[in-house]
């Protein structure tokens, strides 16, 4: 197994259970790496998502569009967390959704019949899921509170002392758009910060 | 405007998932009934989308292929031709409605093969994911003030996101009509 697979697989898996020999085996064989260029769709709205992914490189932004036609940007991808459209993938109907690299990026993905059997060959699996479902709504509740009662600059603040670095690099569309605020908003905002 | 390629993909995505899903599921007898030797039979319909796609598939790529790169901070804004405008908004049905009646070219009337469901559909597809690939390939390109030919006449040349829209709509004025022929069955 690659490191930089193992250590994904340990930071997101072996933070909560322990894997054994065969798991690390099933994982390293079905999980599948993938390069994507830049501006690559991992995911197409109305079309079913295919993979569960982790990101070893790059930055991924979830958005959909709305009824005027706008990028909503809801969420990112970056190394070392899960990517893709957990809902299409899991219920296998046509996502609402877009997932796009915004930087070249490296993936590692497993389909979804893979993915069902991990958790039949090693029901322990399940304390991971319970966990990340647990995470990814605690997520997204903080998310909702921040949303519903910070201003723009609280936002930027919040959002700037939790984000990795490589999220500050993306064209300022995709931030403005995730932080609920005009590019020009956003623009004024970092000026008075650097 | 910037030119919203995501939009014009997932309304494409939605219409290869209706024929591929539903209408592949038909019967041959739902896919091949008319209400009178003059209209048209819901495989007629899909026979006279390939048709189309035969005309354009080519433009667009020719189109496509003569752009070069947008660099990563660009944007391309959406640009449209008056009679672009007036072609997308005739064309484009209002909810379930088909709001000006239009008759086809010749060269795009549909074969009428009855008997050859699977082809007409796999077809359909094939053409489908080609012209998909066509806004994916377009995303990444410079498109500004390229035009390409249309099937509407030598003068009558659309900017190729404004072609893309005006393929789409035809395409979603024919899926009204489908939807219409299952009424008509019922």
């Amino acid at each position: 197994m690659k490191p930089e697979v193992k250590a994904i697989i340990d930071s997101n898996f072996g933070k909560y259970i322990s894997i054994s020999d065969e798991a690390y085996e099933y994982l390293d064989s079905n999980f599948e790496e993938r390069e994507y260029a830049q501006r690559a769709f991992l995911v197409e709205g109305g079309t079913v998502a295919k993979y569960f992914y982790f990101a070893l490189s790059g930055v991924q932004a979830g958005y959909l569009i709305n009824s005027k036609g706008e990028k909503v940007v809801f969420g990112f991808s970056y190394k070392g967390s899960p990517s893709g459209i957990y809902d299409s993938f899991i219920t296998q109907t046509p996502s609402n959704y877009f997932m796009e690299t915004l930087t070249p990026s490296k993936l590692i993905g497993i389909n979804k019949e893979k993915y069902d059997q991990l958790f039949i060959q090693f029901p322990e699996f399940y304390q991971w899921r319970t966990h990340f479902m647990e995470m990814i709504l605690f997520g997204r509740g903080s998310r909702e509170v921040e949303m519903l009662t910070l201003t723009a600059k609280e936002r930027f603040d919040a959002f700037i002392k939790r984000c990795p670095q490589e999220l500050l690099q993306i064209p300022q569309k995709y931030l403005a758009s995730y932080l609920n605020m005009t590019p020009e908003t956003l623009s004024r905002l970092r000026a008075l910060r650097d | 405007m910037e030119v919203n390629f995501e939009q014009i993909l997932e309304q494409s995505n939605k219409i290869k998932n209706y024929i591929k899903t539903e209408v592949a599921e038909f019967s041959d007898e739902k896919l091949n009934w008319k209400m009178n030797e003059k209209k048209w039979s819901i495989l007629e319909v899909v026979s006279h989308l390939n048709r189309v796609y035969e005309k354009y598939l080519d433009n667009f790529q020719l189109a496509i292929d003569s752009a070069p790169e947008l660099s990563s901070d660009e944007v391309l804004e959406f640009q449209s031709t008056i009679l672009g405008r007036l072609s997308i908004y005739s064309m484009r049905p209002k909810g379930d409605k088909r709001r000006f009646k239009m008759k086809t070219f010749d060269f795009f009337n549909p074969i009428s093969e009855p008997d050859k469901k699977n082809e007409t559909i796999d077809l359909f597809l094939a053409n489908k994911e080609a012209f998909n690939e066509l806004i994916r390939q377009a995303r990444v390109k410079n498109l500004k003030d390229i035009k390409m030919p249309t099937a509407l006449g030598e003068r009558m040349k659309f900017y190729v996101p404004e072609c893309f829209r005006f393929i789409l709509a035809h395409e979603q004025r024919h899926i009204v009509q489908i939807a219409s022929i299952l009424e008509d069955i019922e």
